[in-house]
């Protein structure tokens, strides 16, 4: 073990994207994500041996490591696994103690995620299949319009229309959008049609849970700025600007958590 | 150390196709039945076999289903239809008549395909909508004493009123049994699980009413003898309670899960579970009695109700989560089961505090980890809510 | 999107138009063919431009063939029906939500607006004026989608009415509906309302299953309508006797009958003498009577007499294709574009759901609300399913269709598990070639690629 420090880590292997984050003590110390491979062991330890790389430090010199998203079933580097739900709230309660309600939207599924002071779940509830409201949704849409992925919020916000999108089914919202474009629509219009129905679809979530001030958004899909605004408009709040990358918060609140297990097991005091 | 009467019930399954090849052949007759409102006293009464149909669970024969119906339909309708195509089910291949009761307007349509397609007897048993109502009970007895006169017809026998009273003391006892087994499966100190009472609920859809009741009154008697001293110092554990849309025999994909993460199952309000054998008192040995006591049971999520104070289902669910002590509720929805669906929102209102978790699904298996996620975060939640210490 | 000058009317027109008679009114009020051309071409351009909206995608758009002058008053009733409910309901008539497909005779008879879950949403999209197409869709697609968030995206977009009432966007004073056999979803979007802060009453007719030869499930239904009547009589302050209700079964019968005798003429003519929009138009107004029955069985009866004339003339209504493809439409609450059908080479020659309930008139004599309760009943499209099927299947021959559609709505439990079986015994039965389309597009008019294409492949292959 490292003199120097005490330290933990969080691995999130999500359906896009493996993340890692690394803690000394209490305070952020790296970070690493790479892009998911088939092989989610692999992609795990990817993004681990990326934030022990920058950190410079061994996997020996973690006192533990806990294991989060759909990869988690199969993290054999981990101590433990806690699912993405309370990873995000404990992350995000870190870095945000006021935030009371989390938005996430991952690569396949998005959540809508209740949390109290402490960062513990309240309530929660996550969208169910064919609800064309996830990353994967976006990351298709990008492809029909051959833009990058990170581009396609601001192209969403220099719309001056919005085209509704109608389909309830990702793969049929593919065919509409070729369509309208075939019918003259600006692409700019259709992408915002698009943000919007993501939006609707989230905001289905909330009517289940509710929403309380402040307003997290988490995942990859928060580096979306359109997203982003569709959001905000479609359940009128604003919502906090994230302190670190918000794909980072699963693994972030994962460490949190590697933190505290330690603690209660003994292993650091 | 297992409970020695649940081989027995199992071994009784396993022969009991066979058993039914027999009884045909000495020119006994075999109703299949589906699902809530059926009478199944009356079936009995006139000699007939009753058999409860359908299960879920199986992808494929949902696809071998949505064929003659729609995607868009209930995933048990579409199985219990695949069933039907396929006549490989040993109970399907057996039946000389399918009785389906219109509780459920999509059972109602499978009905009517079953008959169509594939070439069954069928008859319907008309429940109305406006089950509280005096013209709604008014219905339901001209109903039931329609279908009475039709399984007469079928039977070659008129009902006696003897026979249908030794009926009724049957199934009371089967009642009784089974609410005496769910008390004792929620309780620490016994060696009974809810899944070994589903099995045996589902277990007694196949078997002979009578030997039936032999082994459930057998079966509390070994339970009692094996109730442990210790009154259950068990680790922080979650007690879920199961509601909504039916979970039939063959459909295990919740209920694994929930066990495979440390979830225990300790009751529930399920149409297919316990529901089924509540507050039924048939005062009257007639079809009149028959159907007053059945339409004035804890009503079905599929028949409307219009005001929420006095609705007996929700009253009854409040019940039975304290009853059982649960610490949350899974409430349980298939894909286009809109009766219990819509009312999900509604349903978390009504709960108040109580953990609630939504599971919308269906009989494929690519929503697996998908569910899994859910029911791990739920299972937390609870658990880090009832720990003395912090978890996390 | 390319951008298509708005449908108007032809000042070409206009003095054969106002020289016709205008509509009579149920208050006993009347409107001139000159008020009705004014309203069309002045007034409601300005207040509801999206009804003016003439391109191919519009599914309300104006039928083209202006030259079939009830359509015209046709569209101001349906244009109008905001502002007459509206005054209405300002003088105590209360509104009350109902089905698609249901008699109506109960609800005027108590002196009540039975308004349907279709004409609801229009309503709501009407509250707000001077909206183009795509703003009064996405109006309409934010009801639908507020009332997916609070219930489940799994409904059928009949949600969206029930949404409209939820937030107040319609003023509806009673929600009972009957609860046929075409709809798996009325029965539990009405009981949604129990779990809301408004307290509209709520009231359900039950339409038992399997009813032939089942005389207490007319009795049933008989019992319930008494409640029902009383219940709106409660609302409207009227004075209900047999005779209020048998003066109000006639006068529909009226409007069946006629719908049916023009629906035999059309069949039989050698040249479709109208186009589907406006030959739909009048199993419609047979059966919803937009508001007014007295207004809509005297548009019949104008309808009737112009029908007659093109079909003496043998003149083929303006945009038929020539030897067009005759098609069938079965299911309920969504239907292929007529318009796209008709640049396809199609014409639309009838459809189930509507013709089934002007086919059965109300008998006239004996107890009112026991023979409401029989004609219920003993409609073609609430028979068991292979009943219903039969019936489609002699329609279709009478019609001379060559081809049948069947369309269901995303969400839909009931149409959506009988298409098959029907298209089944209709191709059995009538010989034609039959498909089945799901429609699963949230809003109407834009993104209806998937419809659309699977319509028009099925007329190429017709």
């Amino acid at each position: 073990m490292s003199i120097s420090g005490n330290y933990f880590a969080g691995v999130d292997v999500g359906s896009l994207a493996a993340k890692s984050v690394i803690l000394k003590d209490g305070e952020i110390f790296a970070t690493g994500l790479v892009p998911s491979g088939v092989n989610s062991v692999e992609s795990g330890l990817s993004a681990l041996n990326l934030a022990l790389e920058t950190a410079g430090l061994k996997k020996e010199d973690l006192i533990y490591i806990v294991g989060t998203g759909y990869g988690r079933v199969s993290a054999p580097y981990a101590n433990k696994a806690v699912t993405e739900i309370t990873c995000h709230a404990k992350g995000t309660n870190y870095l945000h103690p006021t935030v009371r309600t989390i938005i996430d939207m991952g690569g396949q599924d998005c959540k809508a995620i209740r949390i109290d002071q402490d960062g513990s779940v309240v309530d929660f509830a996550m969208n169910d299949k064919c609800a064309a409201g996830t990353g994967r949704f976006l990351e298709v849409m990008a492809g029909v319009f051959k833009v990058k992925l990170e581009d396609l919020g601001s192209i969403a916000l220099s719309a001056t229309d919005t085209v509704p999108m109608s389909s309830t089914c990702t793969v049929f919202a593919e065919s509409e959008t070729i369509s309208l474009v075939a019918r003259g629509e600006r692409p700019e219009n259709i992408l915002n049609g698009i943000h919007h129905s993501i939006a609707n679809r989230i905001a289905g979530l909330f009517s289940r849970v509710g929403i309380e001030s402040d307003v997290f958004f988490s995942g990859g899909v928060a580096k979306n700025s359109g997203m982003k605004t569709a959001i905000e408009q479609a359940l009128k709040v604003n919502i906090v600007k994230p302190e670190i990358d918000p794909q980072l918060i699963g693994a972030l609140g994962a460490a949190v958590i590697a933190r505290n297990f330690a603690r209660k097991e003994g292993l650091w005091a | 150390m297992g409970l020695k009467t649940l081989e027995k019930i199992t071994a009784a399954l396993e022969s009991r196709p066979a058993e039914l090849e027999q009884l045909r052949k000495q020119g006994k007759k075999i109703v299949g039945w589906l699902a809530y409102n059926i009478p199944e006293e009356i079936i009995y009464a006139l000699g007939l076999i009753p058999i409860r149909i359908g299960q879920g669970g199986d992808g494929r024969l949902v696809e071998v289903g949505a064929r003659h119906i729609s995607t868009k339909n209930c995933v048990f309708v579409r199985q219990v239809l695949g069933q039907f195509a396929e006549k490989t089910d040993p109970y399907i291949k057996q039946l000389d008549l399918v009785a389906i009761d219109a509780t459920c307007i999509q059972l109602y349509r499978l009905e009517e395909l079953i008959n169509f397609y594939f070439d069954y007897n069928t008859v319907v048993l008309g429940v109305p909508r406006n089950f509280a109502t005096k013209e709604g009970h008014e219905y339901f007895r001209k109903e039931v004493e329609f279908f009475t006169k039709k399984l007469e017809l079928f039977a070659g026998v008129s009902l006696e009123q003897s026979r249908l009273e030794e009926a009724i003391k049957i199934y009371d006892g089967i009642r009784e049994a089974i609410k005496t087994l769910y008390r004792y499966q929620s309780l620490d100190n016994s060696l009974l699980s809810w899944r070994q009472v589903a099995s045996v609920i589902n277990a007694g859809y196949n078997l002979d009413r009578e030997r039936y009741l032999e082994l459930l009154q057998e079966l509390i008697q070994e339970v009692e003898a094996n109730l442990s001293e210790e009154s259950g110092t068990r680790e922080v554990e979650a007690r879920i309670f199961l509601s909504g849309s039916l979970i039939p025999p063959g459909d295990t994909k919740l209920i694994d899960i929930i066990e495979q993460l440390g979830g225990r199952i300790v009751g529930d309000d399920l149409w297919s579970g316990l529901n089924f054998f509540l507050n039924l008192n048939i005062k009257e040995p007639t079809p009149y009695g028959v159907a007053d006591a059945y339409i004035d049971r804890v009503p079905h999520g599929s028949l409307p109700y219009l005001d929420l104070k006095s609705d007996g289902r929700l009253a009854n669910l409040k019940h039975q989560i304290k009853e059982f002590k649960a610490d949350g509720v899974v409430y349980h929805t298939l894909r286009y089961c809109d009766a219990f669906t819509f009312k999900a929102g509604e349903t978390k209102d009504v709960l108040g505090n109580i953990p609630f978790l939504e599971i919308h699904t269906e009989y494929s298996g690519s929503d697996f980890e998908a569910i899994r996620t859910r029911v791990e975060a739920f299972i937390e939640m609870i658990k880090s809510k009832k720990e003395i210490t912090e978890l996390v | 999107m390319a951008i298509t000058a708005p449908f108007s009317y032809p000042e070409s027109i206009k003095e054969k138009f106002i020289a016709t008679p205008g509509l009579k009114f149920k208050d006993g009020t009347t409107v001139s063919s000159a008020e009705i051309w004014e309203f069309m071409t002045k007034e409601a351009p300005k207040r509801f431009p999206y009804a003016f909206d003439a391109g191919a995608n519009n599914m309300g758009r104006f039928s083209d063939d202006v030259h079939f002058l009830s359509g015209i008053k046709r569209g101001y009733l349906t244009l109008t029906l905001k502002d007459r409910v509206m005054k209405e309901h300002a003088a105590g008539t209360p509104t009350v939500l109902v089905q698609g497909g249901q008699a109506m005779d109960a609800y005027y008879a108590a002196g009540g607006i039975p308004v349907r879950p279709g004409l609801v949403m229009q309503w709501a999209r009407n509250m707000h004026e001077g909206l183009s197409l795509r703003q009064s869709e996405t109006l309409g697609l934010n009801i639908l989608e507020s009332g997916r968030r609070k219930i489940s995206i799994d409904a059928c977009n009949q949600i969206a009415a029930h949404a409209a009432i939820d937030n107040k966007v319609v003023p509806i004073d009673l929600i009972a509906p009957f609860l046929c056999l075409r709809c798996s979803d009325m029965s539990f979007l009405v009981e949604t309302h129990r779990n809301r802060e408004h307290d509209i009453p709520r009231y359900l007719v039950d339409y038992p299953v399997d009813h032939e030869n089942k005389p207490w499930a007319a009795e049933y239904i008989a019992t319930e309508l008494r409640e029902l009547i009383a219940k709106i009589a409660a609302l409207s302050g009227r004075t209900i006797t047999d005779e209020v209700i048998f003066n109000e079964i006639k006068l529909e019968n009226r409007g069946r009958r006629i719908a049916t005798e023009i629906a035999e003429l059309w069949w039989d003519a050698e040249n479709p003498p109208t186009n589907s929009t406006d030959f739909f138009g009048i199993a419609f107004l047979a059966n919803d009577f937009v508001g007014d029955p007295v207004a809509a069985v005297d548009l019949l009866e104008q309808s009737k007499i112009e029908i007659e004339e093109r079909v003496r003339n043998n003149v083929k209504g303006f945009g038929v294709p020539d030897h067009a493809k005759r098609l069938y439409i079965c299911g309920s609450c969504v239907g292929p574009n007529a318009h796209h059908a008709q640049t396809a080479g199609a014409i639309f020659v009838g459809r189930d759901d509507s013709w089934s309930c002007i086919s059965v008139p109300v008998e006239e004599e004996g107890d009112p609300y026991l023979n409401i309760a029989k004609s219920m009943l003993a409609y073609p499209y609430e028979q068991r399913t292979e009943k219903r099927a039969e019936w489609t299947a002699d329609q279709v021959k009478r019609s001379r269709a060559d081809g049948v559609i069947f369309m269901y709505q995303w969400g839909c439990n009931y149409q959506s598990g009988v298409a098959r079986m029907i298209s089944d015994i209709v191709k059995e039965k009538a010989g034609v070639v039959t498909t089945f389309v799901e429609v699963g597009e949230l809003g109407r008019s834009e993104a209806t690629e998937q419809s659309t294409n699977r319509v028009e492949a099925f007329i190429e292959m017709v």
